[in-house]
């Protein structure tokens, strides 16, 4: 492997191939910050421009928009709350809060920073231990994956907000959305209202937009402001520099990083859940959690390094099996076989020089990455904050509109915006918090889906269900995650009876 | 309706929580056409949606909490504006397509809430427009919803 | 205000600019793709277009409009509800798409449409792990019979999918008790293969080729009448004696009452295009299996899929 990385080394340090994975992390960035768009979209513009190109100028494009975006994705759920994918929710729910308090450079840089340094790990991860990885994904099945979903909702814990009702509330109403659609196991459709629409389920796009972005572009509105954030707050050097704080975010860096990890390499589980899982994790080994929601920079953190940890590893299965662990390694997969490398276990043999010139380009990306996205785009997109609220505010709607009829080209989702964004402005205003129902939408179909296809397997025995020692693994895990509240919970009544 | 009789918080509060019961009744029924575990799997969360939803309609009941009966808008005037605009913007984009309403929303709404910077408004608005143009017509290829200004926008393309 | 004035100067440059008796295509072509941008649907798509971009001349160009939705279902019937005026075309997966209209569940016909011809045929191919005890399909074959619904079989696709017809069909003529596990796409499905999770699985031959020949999935069968040229040594069912037919298709048409002149004009550039040895080593090097069928051919197997279908739907429904 050595000498395969070695003799990588000068072609994807080549000036062509840097240029090119420059060219597709400005790209990225793009596509990820503008909601509707995604990096999916952009990469499938992207493949078939690449016919004829040098395989590794067209890899380097889409090893620099898939770090790109996932990045990118970040900036508008930080600036405006406006999140791009779903990926966003966690990163929105403490940075937003800290644009609110003037801290809206500051929580760009621990975005990028974090997001830096979890495709770094990812990228090393997706060089080094490979091989390692792929047999740990292998050991997850349809008991295993249940368990994941389970073990993602037991997160909820950390999202329910100050009324624990309400936030249950919110889970339940997710979970309910997320039966919408066909029934895989049955081919049932569920609540559709005879749309075709409907038919694959309630769009999360179309739903994440509505839920985020419509009720503070009301609020705007309604106080409107006819001035917009000085320029004091939103100067860069006066908040400090991330990396000086290395010592603080270490730990959670290192902890989301591994999660993002572990769930990257797991097709099928997605990578908003590893913003999820970092972001619950960061939460309950703080010594004060309470701040989590209010704009503590560690729960950007936390989100932000376990999404960008997300990505090469989703690549390690990829490449060496052909299983996409993401659906936007799924798109690598069909730019690799337009360029005739099929992925596979013989791809290493067989294509060396392109296979580790790709993961140093993925390598590459997220170094670029802090450049590009840090310094420039931070201090372009932070100018946006200094427009009055009332001329923001339409300018949202513009992009809001246009983002949620491009995923489907429909003006159905419009509609949709319409009626979900005034239900969510009630929702908030009664303090029902957002993030649990994204959550219950996600997790609670693959929950259902893993759990009906572990019991045809097993042919209906409930116990295979933790028949292996994986299934206990994560078991066990899930029980730590709900213990642990309220254990600290216990602690803190005891000590306060004393 | 006077413009500023709004509903109590307290009485939002307690409507909205009924339109979930209401749902969760609803879903729980509408799962009753649904075979096996197609049907029970939705019907488990209705239920754990309705508890919770007449959790807090009696909680709100027999608890005063402050701020109960502040007023749920806080300005109901620009929170019907806001809505009304936002649901003109939708029928329009429906009919006569995206570019036209998008410029006449980001200049007329400032105006609307006595913003005097016209200037602004307008370069706002034709800047975003123009980076919206370019990014998904030009380079991504994507389509716009009907227009009709089509023919100026094939141009783009 | 310069800008307006600007926009109204083009507006009308615009509208000059358009001859009266220009030669088709005047002004772009929308390819409607029933699934999301980035899926195997998609790069077909858009693969396909460049090429007869080409092959139509007068600076035609082919833009690609993703509607994803309800499975497909909500694709096509845009596609036949669009305006037959050759501008609109889109593009087909067979049999999910007669198999929706067998079902009665579809607002569409077939005969909504006029063909423009087929691009890919892959067939379906049964597979189990390579430490599996089952060297052959008889041995599978017959395991399944002993044990009645103890063999799950994976399918990539979901209930009513052409791989769960195939099954059911196969249990029908076979007399095979196999239970489905519908996984709803390829990457878990060859993944839980891969983990032992399942023993036995279905999917397509283009998605298991280089999992095959390194020889971590061992191939029982694959679903066509004859072999495939990219794995000549694999036999088919029918070889050894069990009836089945399942081949998914990606194919090209336009809403029915298209002018004949734009058809014969799509034709012949779908025809170019395939032809095009730029196109053919590009999906040569990927492995795709391009099959190229013109207009007349594709309806007669679009027909045969839909009376096969229909028989299967009347003794087991698979919804």
């Amino acid at each position: 492997m050595m000498d395969a990385l070695l003799n990588a080394l000068p072609h994807a340090f080549a000036p062509s191939s840097l240029l090119a994975v420059l060219i597709g992390t400005i790209a990225g960035l793009l596509v990820g910050a503008l909601p509707g768009l995604t990096v999916t979209t952009g990469l499938a513009v992207l493949i078939p421009l690449t016919f004829g190109m040098d395989p590794l100028f067209a890899l380097g494009m889409m090893a620099g928009m898939y770090n790109g975006g996932s990045y990118g994705g970040a900036i508008p759920a930080i600036l405006l709350r406006v999140p791009g994918t779903p990926a966003s929710v966690a990163t929105l729910m403490d940075g937003y809060e800290m644009t609110k308090q003037g801290k809206a450079a500051y929580a760009l840089q621990v975005a990028v920073v974090s997001g830096v340094i979890g495709s770094v790990l990812s990228a090393l991860a997706l060089i080094g231990l490979a091989p390692l990885l792929v047999k740990l994904s292998l050991m997850f099945g349809p008991a295993e994956y249940f368990w994941v979903a389970i073990l993602g909702l037991a997160t909820v814990a950390s999202l329910l907000g100050d009324d624990l009702l309400k936030g249950l509330m919110a889970a339940f109403i997710g979970l309910l959305i997320g039966t919408m659609g066909t029934d895989l196991a049955t081919g049932t459709e569920r609540y559709t209202f005879g749309r075709l629409e409907f038919a694959e389920g309630m769009d999360i796009v179309v739903l994440l937009t509505a839920l985020f972005a419509i009720p503070p572009v009301i609020q705007m509105i309604e106080t409107a402001g006819h001035k917009g954030m000085s320029k004091e707050l939103l100067n860069l050097r006066k908040q400090g520099s991330v990396l000086k704080d290395w010592r603080r975010f270490l730990p959670i860096w290192m902890r989301s990083s591994v999660i993002g990890i572990i769930i990257g390499i797991l097709p099928g589980a997605g990578g908003s859940m590893s913003c999820y899982l970092a972001y619950n994790d960061a939460k309950q080994r703080s010594k004060d959690p309470d701040s989590f929601g209010k704009g503590n920079p560690d729960g950007v953190a936390a989100s932000e390094c376990g999404n960008g940890a997300d990505n090469a590893a989703s690549l390690i299965p990829a490449l060496s099996l052909g299983i996409p662990g993401s659906g936007v390694a799924a798109v690598i997969l069909g730019g690799l076989l337009v360029h005739g490398l099929r992925p596979g276990p013989q791809l290493f043999t067989e294509h060396p020089d392109v296979v580790y010139g790709f993961m140093l380009q993925m390598l590459i990306s997220a170094v670029l990455l802090y450049f590009v996205g840090g310094l420039a785009a931070t201090r372009i997109f932070g100018q946006v904050l200094r427009l009055p609220h009332v001329v923001l505010a339409p300018l949202i709607l513009m992009f809001v509109a246009i983002g949620v009829y491009a995923v489907n080209n429909s003006t159905f989702d419009l509609y949709l915006l319409l009626g979900i964004g005034l239900i969510a402005y009630v929702m908030e205003r009664l303090d029902y918090p957002s993030p649990p129902i994204i959550l219950g939408v996600i997790l609670g179909p693959i929950a259902e889906g893993q759990l009906s296809l572990a019991l045809t397997i097993s042919g209906g025995h409930p116990l295979a269900l933790i028949a292996s020692p994986m299934s206990m693994i994560v078991v066990t895990l899930t029980v730590l995650i709900l213990a642990m509240p309220i254990w600290g919970m216990w602690k803190k009544r005891s000590r306060a009876a004393v | 309706m006077a413009v500023n009789s709004s509903p109590t918080r307290k009485q939002g509060e307690i409507g909205f929580a009924a339109v979930l019961l209401a749902v969760a009744g609803a879903a729980f029924l509408g799962a009753g056409d649904y075979p096996g575990a197609s049907g029970t799997y939705p019907r488990v969360f209705a239920i754990c949606l309705g508890i919770c939803a007449m959790l807090v309609i009696l909680r709100a009941v027999m608890q005063s909490a402050p701020g109960d009966d502040a007023p749920f808008f806080t300005h109901l005037g620009r929170f019907l504006l806001g809505f009304g605009v936002l649901g003109f913007y939708i029928l329009a984009i429906d009919t006569i397509g995206y570019v036209i309403p998008s410029l006449i929303l980001g200049i007329a709404l400032p105006l609307a809430l006595r913003f005097r910077d016209l200037r602004m408004a307008v370069l706002a608005s034709f800047a975003t427009m123009a980076f919206i143009l370019v990014v998904f017509v030009v380079i991504l290829k994507r389509p716009l919803p009907a227009d009709v200004l089509d023919p100026l926008l094939g141009m783009l393309r | 205000m310069k800008l307006p004035k600007l926009l109204l100067g083009a507006a009308m440059a615009a509208l000059l600019a358009q001859p009266a008796l220009a030669e088709y295509p005047e002004k772009p072509i929308e390819l409607i793709v029933a699934f999301a941008p980035g899926g195997g649907t998609d790069v077909a798509a858009r693969s396909v277009a460049m090429f007869m971009e080409k092959y139509l001349g007068n600076g035609a160009s082919i833009a690609v409009i993703n509607k994803p939705g309800a499975g497909g279902e909500l694709g096509w019937t845009a596609l036949s509800q669009a305006a037959p005026d050759g501008y609109t075309i889109g593009m087909i997966n067979p049999p999910s798409f007669v198999a929706l209209t067998v079902e009665g569940k579809a607002k569409y016909k077939l005969q909504d449409f006029q063909m423009i011809g087929n691009i890919v045929l892959d067939p379906g191919i049964l597979v189990v792990g390579k430490d599996s005890q089952y060297q052959t399909l008889d041995a599978l074959m017959a395991a399944s019979k002993a044990a009645p619904g103890a063999i799950v079989v994976g399918t990539s696709g979901a209930a009513g999918s052409s791989e769960h017809i195939g099954i059911l069909n196969l249990n029908r003529s076979a007399g095979s008790s196999f239970t489905p596990a519908f996984f709803g796409s390829t990457a878990p499905v060859r993944q839980a293969l891969l983990g032992g999770h399942i023993p036995a699985a279905t999917m397509n031959l283009s998605e298991a080729l280089p999992l095959i020949r390194s020889g971590d999935i061992r191939l029982l069968g694959v679903m066509s009448l004859e072999r495939s040229t990219y794995l000549p040594d694999a036999p088919t069912f029918k070889e050894q004696g069990y009836d089945l037919v399942v081949t998914a298709s990606r194919g090209l048409a336009a809403p029915a009452g298209t002018p004949p002149e734009m058809v014969e004009k799509l034709q012949a550039a779908l025809k170019a295009a395939m032809a095009d040895p730029e196109y053919v080593k590009t999906a040569e090097a990927a492995e795709i299996p391009l099959a190229y069928l013109d207009g007349t051919d594709y309806r007669a197997l679009l027909a045969r899929m839909e009376s096969e279908l229909a028989e299967t739907w009347k003794v087991t429904p698979w919804r």
